[in-house]
């Protein structure tokens, strides 16, 4: 049987006239230029940026608060602690934000690219997921807060069992919305890891993807406990007579 | 600065025009249909413009455009299931139709190159466009030696596959 000769379809390739023929007009090259990237570091943007205009919006919400308890400075107090929160996760936002692998180095080779968005993944973007998910929690409380005042007019005294209902809400709001955006993220940075595997097939380090991993869920943990009892000691101090 | 600008652009739409070649070749291997062709054009596209300021001209338009292309190629990702219509096709198809205007030859090339992963994609892509090993391995980043190891995988699997298809 007659051997196939691969060069034969290399020809084929290098003259087949389709791949010049079908061009892109000029119009939609540039309609395309200016469209808005669907890659991994343009998701992390888009996040970033909703979580941005979330939290710059629970300031004004909890600016609004310190006006409507006008009469209460405990109360004021505890709404400018929230204000300075959220304004200090706005500035890690923006310096994670800043810290995206750019386009500036979209040249350099494949291997050096993935790994540059799955070390930003691992030891940057895991922490926004975290600081994202705490919008959540704000949230809850910025709107009880409101249905306090609009009730009673003040933030009415609490049993033990109403700390463990409005604990229990804070906390599971933040750990599904860390969840549900950490899943996501996996998602496509696995997709990025499977990528690398495919490079570094039997020839380099697979202990480099293990280290990530375990990096990963290191500071997945030790972000989580940490947001986990600030939050719980934040109703204990808001709602503690 | 408003002019310098208009300039770049017009340089860039140039450029890119000319290699257009280059950016069809990729989006076709890396698109089971021409919904996703235009996507992953348009993808490339928008990288080539945005990174293009930091092209410095020390090798060929050209080999700066395939790194660029391959890089938003392989690292772009598909969404979560949860998100995907189920009018969708899947992984493992592609549009018959897709290839239909390509001559007989890179229609089965083509059906061939689809197995492969998306490194080997790139592996082989390279070599159809006759690239040294040498910029194989920079545009990957492997060793010479493992792009020599793993293209002559890579063409005994086409191989295979092709004499499948014919």
């Amino acid at each position: 049987m007659e051997e196939l000769n691969l060069e034969n379809y290399k020809s084929a390739w290098k003259t087949e006239q389709s791949f010049f023929e079908e061009k892109l007009s000029r119009d939609q090259i540039q309609k395309f230029m200016q469209s808005v990237s669907k890659n991994i570091s343009g998701l992390f943007k888009q996040s970033l940026i909703i979580d941005i205009i979330i939290k710059t919006l629970l300031s004004f919400s909890f600016g609004l608060l310190i006006v409507l308890y006008s009469n209460q400075s405990r109360i004021q107090i505890i709404n400018a602690v929230f204000i300075f929160l959220a304004i200090f996760c706005i500035v890690i936002q923006i310096k994670i934000y800043k810290k995206i692998p750019g386009m500036k180095n979209a040249d350099q080779n494949i291997k050096t690219l993935l790994y540059s968005y799955i070390d930003f993944y691992t030891r940057k973007f895991v922490l926004s997921l975290i600081i994202s998910s705490f919008s959540s929690s704000l949230f809850f409380i910025s709107g009880a807060l409101y249905y306090f005042y609009f009730k009673y007019e003040t933030i009415r005294s609490f049993q033990y069992d109403d700390y463990l209902v409005f604990g229990a809400i804070v906390v599971i709001g933040f750990l599904l919305s860390a969840f549900v955006q950490i899943k996501n993220f996996k998602f496509h940075v696995n997709q990025l890891e499977n990528g690398l595997t495919e490079i570094e097939q039997e020839s380099i380090d697979e202990n480099k993807l293990k280290h990530y991993k375990k990096l990963n869920n290191r500071n997945l943990i030790i972000y989580s406990i940490i947001l986990v009892i600030g939050l719980l000691l934040l109703i204990l101090f808001i709602f503690k007579k | 600065m408003y002019k310098e600008n208009r300039n770049i652009k017009t340089e860039f739409l140039d450029e890119l025009d000319r290699h257009q070649g280059i950016l069809q070749k990729i989006c076709f291997v890396y698109s089971r249909n021409s919904l996703e062709k235009e996507d992953l054009c348009q993808e490339i596209i928008l990288q080539l413009w945005k990174s293009y300021p930091s092209f410095k001209r020390k090798s060929a338009f050209s080999t700066w455009m395939y790194r660029v292309a391959l890089n938003t190629a392989l690292s772009l990702t598909k969404k979560p299931q949860l998100f995907i219509k189920t009018e969708d096709i899947p992984d493992n198809s592609f549009d018959i139709e897709y290839s239909m205007s390509k001559s007989e030859d890179i229609k089965i090339l083509y059906r061939a190159i689809y197995q492969l992963n998306k490194v080997e994609k790139a592996i082989i892509l390279l070599w159809l466009e006759d690239k040294s090993y040498e910029e194989i391995a920079e545009t990957i980043g492997m060793s010479v030696k493992n792009v020599s190891v793993r293209l002559v995988r890579i063409k005994a699997k086409i191989k295979e596959l092709i004499k499948k298809y014919q």
